[in-house]
């Protein structure tokens, strides 16, 4: 499939829908179908259906003049894979596939070759990766292991945030970000970030983004245990904006 | 007055305790009332620096507080040591010469 006709393979359904649920609700409100509609998908009933759905909003599958902020929801019609899209700003045809990031945090050893391969498809042209690993030195000490600490529910969001942002900015397809938390030792991998695109440039700079970011903004800490003694790494300072001066201490 | 739930991460969590601490406040009390309220109580815990996040998202020092709000007090980061090079948060602020 070539990148030209890929996109001609996209039956946009004009939807409201923030989450799969919500967007169940809204295909079957407009074919009639049930959950199984996509286990056993009948094409041209499919593009029927979304195909009249976008007649009847007055609206092309990517010209949209609506403000703000509303999503909407594909299927590809060679794959049959649901993918949503957001269109961010007003007039800009601006689409993001919120599906194709995944985040993890995990105490499990990160399977880097497996999240690799899986994040290749055919319209990429680069995959970029970032492997962070344990060090076996710090500040002149010798390391023995590292414990990772996460606000898991606030990291997840903030590194979602930023995979959506990046996507959106550099243009890249697909983003893949895994951190894992607990106690690793010298050589383990403690985060890793893929990005595939069409072009090389773009994933570099945004793998190259997205490493700094997140080593700034996502609440995730460190404790590092030295062989004379163990203490939780002195991260560097908020970026503007989001540090909290303490009022006076007294 | 109002109750909030406070999170102590990192470091913070050796002069906080590893638990949620309750922390009762006057009506419309906002992120840095609560930063100076801690830093009465707690005099060892280092308050410099961090930033606050109100459920889960960053909130800023004018952040008024409501019943119930779960604070997470969130000492600077350490993903990982940084290189040289600034760091760039906003995407707006890149390719601006430092």
């Amino acid at each position: 499939m070539s990148g030209q006709s890929h996109k001609l393979n996209w039956m946009v359904l004009d939807a409201v829908a923030d989450d799969y649920e919500d967007f169940e609700m809204v295909v079957s409100e407009i074919t009639g179908w049930t959950k199984s509609w996509l286990e056993k998908p009948d094409v041209e009933q499919i593009e029927r259906a979304l195909m009249k759905s976008i007649a009847d909003r007055e609206i092309g599958a990517y010209e949209y003049s609506e403000p703000s902020f509303r999503s909407l929801t594909a299927v590809d019609s060679a794959t049959f894979r649901t993918r949503w899209f957001y269109i961010t700003e007003k007039g800009k045809q601006k689409l993001l596939e919120r599906d194709e990031s995944e985040i993890v945090l995990t105490r499990e050893p990160i399977d880097s070759r497996k999240l690799i391969a899986e994040a290749k498809q055919g319209e990429d042209g680069a995959v970029v990766v970032f492997d962070g690993i344990v060090r076996n030195n710090s500040r002149g000490r010798v390391t023995l292991y590292l414990d990772y600490e996460a606000y898991e529910e606030m990291a997840q969001n903030q590194l979602r945030e930023l995979a959506q942002k990046a996507r959106e900015h550099f243009g890249v397809r697909h983003v893949a970000i895994v951190h894992r938390l607990g106690r690793l030792f010298v050589g383990e991998t403690s985060v890793l970030i893929v990005v595939a695109s069409a072009h090389r440039a773009s994933a570099f700079d945004a793998c190259r983004w997205l490493i700094d970011t997140l080593k700034a903004t996502v609440p995730i800490w460190k404790k590092e245990t030295f062989a004379d003694g163990a203490f939780w790494a002195t991260g560097e300072p908020f970026p503007e904006g989001l540090g909290v001066e303490a009022t006076d201490a007294s | 007055m109002i109750q909030v739930r406070v999170l102590a991460f990192g470091a913070l969590k050796d002069a906080l305790g590893p638990n949620a601490t309750e922390v009762l406040l006057r009506e419309d009390s906002t992120v840095s009332d609560l930063v100076a309220h801690l830093s009465t109580n707690y005099p060892h815990a280092m308050l410099r620096g961090i930033a606050v996040s109100i459920n889960a998202e960053y909130a800023s020092a004018t952040h008024v507080l409501r019943q119930g709000d779960e604070v997470g007090l969130l000492p600077p980061v350490s993903g990982g040591s940084l290189c040289p090079l600034e760091v760039s948060c906003e995407l707006s602020a890149e390719g601006e010469a430092e």
